[in-house]
């Protein structure tokens, strides 16, 4: 017995369909069958008719079938010997208003070339009636359907990330700073200027970048992103630009550099104030001619890619103090974004919480916690020299420790070893900030008051001021 | 599958999966195409139109193979063969016939199948 439909995961597949309605697609995969002989066209009809999402359409003749082409069937079972037109021509027909409908041949003609000129001619297969041709056929609706699916995923995914990056969801916050960073993002997105983002660490630099190329014309095309100060220095050419095979020992194969994956995208690169000097001669070169060789090849590449760049130094200092080229400098500065540091965006910080907070919970199925007053004070007045990126973690921990509904302040701890940021988190006046420095150095210089006045840049008089009013 | 039986209709069964109703569908469908398409068949020869007789033995051919009514198979193969070559067409009656008289117990059984 050669039949083997059905097989069992096919089977299973059917039955968990029929159990489970909601997978049902909107709309049905819809398959014409085009058959004269009324047993075979019922028999594959029926059978293709098993899987519930498939809506399948019996045709006696060529012209039926093309009468019905308004329905615009997702995949053509087509009889070589119709009684009106032959199916080479009905193939031929429908492909000049479909041409991306699979149709596939169905036919008794076991001849070869008949079967290598319908191929040739666009079919998408060619199968001779055999008991077989049923569960070929079968296979053949299935793969054109996984194949949609896979399209329609890949561009579901594609849809996705760029949602994710709309600038309004990704960089949340509604304080003035942010406000400024919307609208420069805005800007930067309606051209392909070069842009630079400075900012202190765990401020958002790359989401930012993100958020630029997602939201631009480039969206489609990658975005490629390398850390400079994470990439070894003898190895950030060959990175950058890629290298042929056989450029240098180790060099087996060709590899294409971030540049060039990077093609009609965008390639972001982070912290490039780390760069070494001589990469960056060999950067501006690249720059200024929009074009590259790979190491070890002759071949100059045109580069299509647009450029953002980051660096939580400041880059105008790097440059006078020589470390940074200065018309490097002028060539990347494009379009400047300078982050703020989330101790100077108020509210923010309660906002970010509460996004957190939200977003743990999703990720972790857990019920969305409250922040009770006394923990929102203590968010409010942590400097957080981490940022954002402290932030979340932050949050995250709190969501961990409290074992009810609410976040209280004894959730929020403050994982920094800063002391200057447990210095300011006392959060008192300057003058009782300055006696406080003034008694450290005093500690620290055993009383001395001459050193501590030199070393603090201030007069001796002003020490003695205070030590004689008992203010130290 | 019985050993006496010159068809086998699990692939009708596997299709319908249980459905009587279909299964007694299918059945007629079977009973309503094949006489007709032999009966055809006979008026070609008659009329010496071989490729009509080609045409229609080639159809009826598959759902002969459906029902892995084997013997049968094989002549109606052999008629579509000779037919299109206009070789030896003189064979083709007498293949005919046997194929009928084959085919006429596999209807009469079909047709106790689903009474």
């Amino acid at each position: 017995m050669g039949i083997i439909f059905p097989k069992r995961e096919t089977f299973l597949y059917i039955m968990r369909l029929k159990r489970n309605k909601t997978r049902l697609p909107m709309n049905a995969f819809k398959i014409f069958v085009v058959e004269d002989d009324p047993f075979y066209g019922e028999l594959l009809k029926r059978h293709l008719s098993l899987n519930p999402e498939n809506q399948v359409f019996l045709f006696k003749t060529g012209k039926e079938c093309l009468k019905n082409m308004y329905l615009k069937p997702d995949f053509i079972s087509l009889d070589y010997g119709l009684p009106d037109i032959s199916g080479l021509e009905v193939m031929k027909k429908v492909q000049l208003d479909y041409p991306n409908i699979p149709i596939v041949i169905v036919s008794g003609q076991e001849d070869v070339k008949t079967a290598v000129d319908l191929l040739k001619g666009g079919a998408y297969d060619y199968f001779t009636k055999t008991i077989d041709t049923k569960d070929r056929l079968w296979n053949a609706v299935n793969k054109v359907r996984q194949n949609r699916q896979l399209k329609h995923e890949l561009e579901e995914l594609k849809e996705e990330v760029s949602q994710k990056y709309a600038f309004e969801k990704s960089i949340i916050g509604k304080s003035e700073a942010i406000k400024n960073i919307y609208k420069l993002i805005e800007k930067a997105v309606r051209t392909n200027i070069t842009v630079s983002i400075t900012g202190e660490t765990g401020t958002g630099k790359e989401l930012v970048a993100k958020a630029i190329h997602y939201n631009s014309n480039r969206a489609k095309k990658p975005f490629i992103a390398i850390n400079v100060s994470a990439v070894p220095r003898e190895l950030i050419e060959s990175e950058l630009f890629g290298y042929e095979k056989g450029a240098f020992t180790g060099a087996h194969t060709r590899n294409i550099g971030k540049f060039e994956q990077a093609n009609g995208g965008t390639l972001f690169l982070d912290e490039i104030a780390e760069m070494d000097i001589n990469m960056q001669a060999k950067l501006l070169r690249v720059l200024q001619e929009r074009e590259l060789t790979r190491i070890g090849g002759n071949k100059v590449i045109p580069i299509t890619a647009r450029i953002i760049v980051a660096t939580h130094r400041n880059l105008a200092k790097e440059v006078q103090e020589k470390r940074f080229r200065e018309d490097l400098y002028y060539r990347l500065l494009g379009l400047p974004i300078e982050l703020p540091p989330l101790r100077f965006r108020g509210n923010d910080i309660l906002i970010l919480s509460k996004y957190f907070i939200r977003q743990f919970a999703k990720e972790n199925q857990m019920k969305v916690k409250e922040l009770t007053n006394e923990a929102r004070n203590k968010l409010i007045k942590y400097p957080y020299p981490g940022n954002v990126r402290e932030l979340r973690a932050i949050i995250e921990l709190a969501m961990v420790m409290s074992d009810n509904n609410v976040i209280d302040e004894q959730n929020i701890i403050f994982k920094t070893s800063s002391a200057v940021s447990e210095f300011l988190l006392e959060e008192t006046t300057l003058a009782d900030y300055n006696r406080k420095i003034i008694r450290y150095y005093l500690n620290k210089f055993n009383d001395n008051v001459v050193q501590t006045a030199k070393h603090l840049n201030i007069g001796k008089s002003t020490i003695y001021r205070l030590l004689k009013n008992n203010e130290l | 599958m019985s050993e006496e039986k010159l068809f086998n209709l699990d692939i009708i069964h596997q299709i319908v999966g249980g459905d009587k109703e279909s299964f007694i569908e299918m059945i007629k469908i079977f009973l309503d195409t094949l006489p007709a398409a032999l009966k055809k068949i006979r008026v070609n020869i008659e009329n010496q139109n071989w490729e009509e007789v080609a045409k229609i033995a080639h159809s009826a051919k598959s759902n002969i193979d459906m029902l892995e009514i084997k013997s049968s198979f094989y002549k109606i193969k052999e008629i579509e063969a000779l037919a299109k070559e206009r070789k030896n067409t003189e064979k083709i009656p007498e293949l005919l016939k046997k194929i009928e008289t084959e085919m006429n117990t596999v209807f009469e059984e079909l047709r106790q199948e689903i009474k």
